[in-house]
């Protein structure tokens, strides 16, 4: 959770309690309650169309301003053979006209009116986001329940639009030796299960990939029950339920989305480790006259405690310059590497833990790779301690608290609770999880998940052969 | 003490300034002038600490010094070693960082509120203490050659390198802030030192803050800890004249790189003293116009009706005394040429012709998200950093509006061309050196750089 927002492939990379309404279908709206101690407490009133289209108000009252994001249960992982791609391809085709507001009248509409707006994909989800003047929430609505249900994938576009997306693949990985690396560490981590395709897509893939078949897609996923809204701002909760009612109420949802989820993951090998580790060394001819690494452990997904555990775990060892591997690698008597970065990056079916970096100068890739596990399990074992624990929770608190000045931090905040958990209000539990895991938890979870046999150990180099 | 008096035309403006007006605050701690914004939203806290002097004051053959003195203050002090320095600040959850600039200079920290005074306690010890120790100093350098020999891996972040420089020549401002390979080498402990003292005796100070109430305990810290006192001194910086580098839009730099298979394209030039200081609204306008959103004049035209790139867009951003404008992008290989003449279509339509509608809506684009711009308060406190430091009264950010409403066609039309037009602009490309055939088959002048030459 806590490393989504640098996994997203994003559209142009260039951040009062309200009773059910008499007239109004769907469910009751439901408003979160403020507990004494609670830290943080969003005001959120809750109402579940009867479509199933779920969303979520935020009164901020602050400025004249809203954000609406709207969060699909779509990515890379439900992409089967041939289809690799095709949720990001989406994101880029759903500004692309519908049936209301045809071509070029989304943006338009948006920044004509003083806003701004983007989207990201990732393996589990597509998101889309809105922050406009809040005299426009109306507007914002009208145009989101347009493109859901009449998205006119236009074949002039569709075809140019690939041209954009293989740019985008060029500038992220392509051309770009750490965004090489990365994208080699996630096939390779997750080979055989729905997360080993790249969300970007595969060259022949983009060209190759029909209209009809991403309509096919996009009227499978793009339904209010594979949906929910989260909006924030200074807007009246009660109107704008009922325009969000009015707006999506009449959309169908989709009858066989259960069925054809369960189906592309089971076509796609189910989520269990599959690939070859062991400590299995993958050599990429880069461009880079020192060596960058991964180092990639099988990981878990999010939502035990484990996972908590696991993120604590790549703060203590590879967060600030006090971290442990900052301390041992980077600024200790010997430096061996330029600098170095832990990560838990936890999905809603599995994930992964790595450790990257650069080597300086003469440093022997081989003996990094070797002492890297060494040193780490004697870290685990021998140096991480009370205070190092209690920094990374203090940490913790911080980032917590920060982006929340912001109705679109709010909203994502929100949103990705409501994604990844199921429930908006998870953020309450949260640093309380964190606040209760100890040390030995922390090192067990260590023994456990960081081991070579655990492992693929990546790198890149311009001395590396072709392959 | 309350600062703004306007009335405000758009709601929107105006909301944003009464709440500014009730929260924005002059105090003065200890000769230090400090703009605070008090915010009770959450128990967190940011502070920057302006300096009026940057990487000008690097000396020839030594620049990244200032970089550097600002980056090691943790490296070691009379009293603590690096680990102990870093374990503390890290220990309260705090962020510290430098920004350097070749005019001025801030260092930013934030944190939790209740961990504020230890917090500001050590940063101004290290102010007062830094030592820079020697060995620390070797590695630091060290690793800083590490990423720079490393940059041509990332073909953007190399040409933005190699432009800046290319684009700055002969104007006082391009040697690069974080110094060179060989520049880095000739940096000693001692110069630092120096440059550190320079900093905290000579150099003119502003504090700029957001947190709650529970802030004003900081006063103490920075008068008795920080001592920085009363300092008038602006450091003077050289007005770039209007004598720099003369591109053309027939002439290609190209700086060839390994395994390329698109090309990075980098246009335009700087901007003269005479030229920044003027017409701030009108540019910013012109830029946003020409590639600040999807809606722009080059994204609408390059990305969504021709497919040749990703992403594009155009800048006019400056100092007070020099300024860069600016078209980046992207395209592959085979389209290279095609993208370059699209580019100039587009700004020679544009400075021909603009219609009604497609006006309207830039206008209430550009006033929409200057807005938004403003809405994260830390950002709102680096807007105030910088109308500080160029000498710009904080109401000029909320007439914005009002400015942008009373531009005309013809202003923009013609800052179109002052800004972008092909003729006197320079054109750079990173990526395969194959492209210098494409691009002399289009009648291009190429000249080749070696992009070892700017690291």
């Amino acid at each position: 959770m806590k490393f989504l927002s640098n996994m997203a492939l994003s559209r142009l990379a260039l951040f009062a309690a309200v009773l059910s309404l008499a007239g109004c279908a769907g469910k009751e709206v439901k408003s979160s309650k403020k507990n004494p101690d609670d830290l943080i407490h969003f005001a959120v009133q809750e109402k579940t169309l009867d479509n199933g289209l779920k969303v979520l108000v935020v009164e901020n009252h602050k400025l004249p301003l809203v954000s609406y994001y709207s969060y699909f249960d779509v990515g890379g992982k439900f992409e089967t053979k041939g289809m690799t791609g095709a949720s990001h391809f989406l994101e880029h085709m759903m500004f692309k006209g519908a049936k209301k507001y045809p071509e070029k009248e989304f943006d338009k509409i948006v920044e004509g009116n003083g806003g701004r707006n983007n989207a990201y994909t990732t393996s589990d989800m597509t998101v889309y986001y809105e922050s406009v003047p809040s005299e426009h929430i109306n507007k914002i609505i009208d145009l989101e329940a347009d493109r859901m249900q009449n998205l006119a994938l236009n074949p002039k576009s569709f075809d140019s639009e690939k041209q954009v997306v293989l740019e985008e693949r060029k500038m992220r990985y392509e051309n770009s030796d750490s965004g090489k690396i990365y994208l080699e560490m996630m096939q390779n981590v997750f080979e055989g299960t729905p997360y080993g395709t790249s969300v970007i897509g595969s060259i022949e893939d983009i060209k190759e990939v029909s209209r009809d078949q991403v309509f096919e897609y996009f009227k499978n996923y793009y339904a209010p029950n594979n949906a929910f809204v989260v909006i924030v701002g200074d807007v009246e909760g009660k109107a704008v339920l009922e325009e969000m009612e009015k707006a999506f109420g009449a959309i169908p949802s989709s009858k066989g989305l259960e069925k054809g989820k369960k189906k592309a993951l089971k076509e796609k090998g189910g989520f269990e480790f599959k690939g070859k580790y062991g400590g299995r060394k993958i050599d990429l001819h880069g461009t880079t006259k020192d060596p960058m690494f991964m180092l990639a452990f099988k990981g878990i997904e999010i939502g035990p405690r484990i996972a908590y555990t696991l993120d604590i775990l790549s703060s203590m060892l590879g967060d600030g310059e006090s971290s442990y591997l900052s301390q041992q690698y980077v600024l200790g008597a010997k430096p061996k590497l330029a600098n170095v970065y832990a990560a838990n990056y936890t999905m809603k079916n599995s994930g992964v833990f790595f450790v990257g970096g650069q080597l300086m100068k003469g440093v022997s890739l081989n003996s990094l790779q070797s002492s890297l596990y060494s040193k780490i399990q004697r870290g685990c074992s021998q140096t991480l301690n009370q205070r190092q624990l209690q920094k990374v929770k203090n940490q913790y608190l911080v980032s917590y608290l920060s982006g929340l000045d912001t109705n679109q931090g709010i909203a994502k905040f929100i949103g990705d609770r409501e994604a990844f958990y199921g429930d908006y209000s998870s953020y309450k539990k949260e640093m309380g999880i964190y606040d209760s895991i100890t040390l030995e938890e922390v090192k067990s979870a260590c023994e456990s998940y960081l081991t070579k046999e655990n492992s693929i150990f990546l790198s890149i180099w311009n001395k590396h052969k072709s392959n | 003490m309350k600062i703004f008096t306007l009335l405000f035309c758009l709601i929107s403006f105006s909301s944003y300034a009464n709440y500014l007006e009730d929260n924005l605050r002059r105090e003065n701690w200890g000769g230090v002038e400090v703009i605070w914004l008090e915010d009770d939203s959450y128990p967190v806290y940011d502070v920057s600490i302006y300096f009026h002097g940057g990487a000008y004051t690097d000396a020839p053959g030594k620049y990244g010094e200032t970089s550097l003195a600002f980056d090691l203050l943790t490296s070691g002090t009379t009293r603590y070693k690096q680990s102990e320095i870093l374990d503390s600040l890290e220990f309260y959850g705090a962020s510290y960082q430098a920004s350097v600039t070749h005019e001025f200079t801030s260092y930013n920290v934030s944190g939790l509120v209740k961990d504020s005074i230890p917090t500001m306690k050590m940063v101004c010890h290290l102010f007062r203490n830094a030592t820079y120790p020697k060995d620390e100093l070797k590695k630091s350098v060290k690793r800083a050659q590490t990423g720079l020999r490393n940059l041509p891996s990332n073909h953007s972040a190399l040409a933005n390198r190699i432009f800046r420089e290319l684009s700055l020549e002969g104007t006082g401002y391009e040697h690069p802030v974080g110094g060179t390979l060989k520049s880095l080498s000739k940096i000693d402990s001692a110069s630092l030192k120096r440059k550190l003292n320079f900093f905290n005796d000579s150099v003119k100070k502003r504090i700029y803050l957001k947190g709650p109430k529970a802030m004003a305990s900081l006063k103490q810290v920075i008068e008795q800890d920080c001592k920085w006192g009363a300092v008038d001194n602006e450091v003077d910086t050289p007005i770039a004249s209007e004598k720099g580098r003369k591109g053309s839009d027939k002439i290609v730099y190209l700086a060839p790189v390994d395994q390329a298979n698109q090309a990075q394209i980098r246009i335009g030039n700087y901007m003269s003293a005479k030229e920044v200081a003027k017409e701030h609204e009108l540019r910013a306008f012109t830029s946003q116009y020409m590639g600040g959103g999807f809606t722009s004049r080059l994204m609408q035209s390059i990305r969504v009706e021709k497919g040749l790139t990703y992403s594009i867009g155009a800048y006019a951003s400056e100092q007070k005394n020099y300024g860069r404008k600016g078209i980046n992008t992207f395209t592959k290989n085979a389209t290279l040429p095609e993208t370059l003449k699209a580019i100039n279509e587009v700004v020679k339509t544009s400075s021909e012709k603009i219609g009604d509608e497609v006006f309207a809506m830039a206008k209430r684009f550009s006033k929409g998200s200057y807005l938004f711009e403003l809405e994260s308060t830390s950002a709102f406190l680096s807007t105030l950093i910088y109308y500080d430091h160029i000498g710009r009264d904080y109401e000029e950010i909320y007439k914005f509006p009002k400015v942008v409403d009373g531009l005309s066609k013809e202003q923009v039309k013609r800052k179109v061309s002052e800004l972008f037009s092909p003729d006197g602009q320079i054109v750079l490309v990173i990526g395969s050196k194959d492209l210098k055939k494409a691009l002399e088959k289009e009648g291009y002048q190429v000249k080749t750089l070696k992009y070892q030459d700017y690291l």
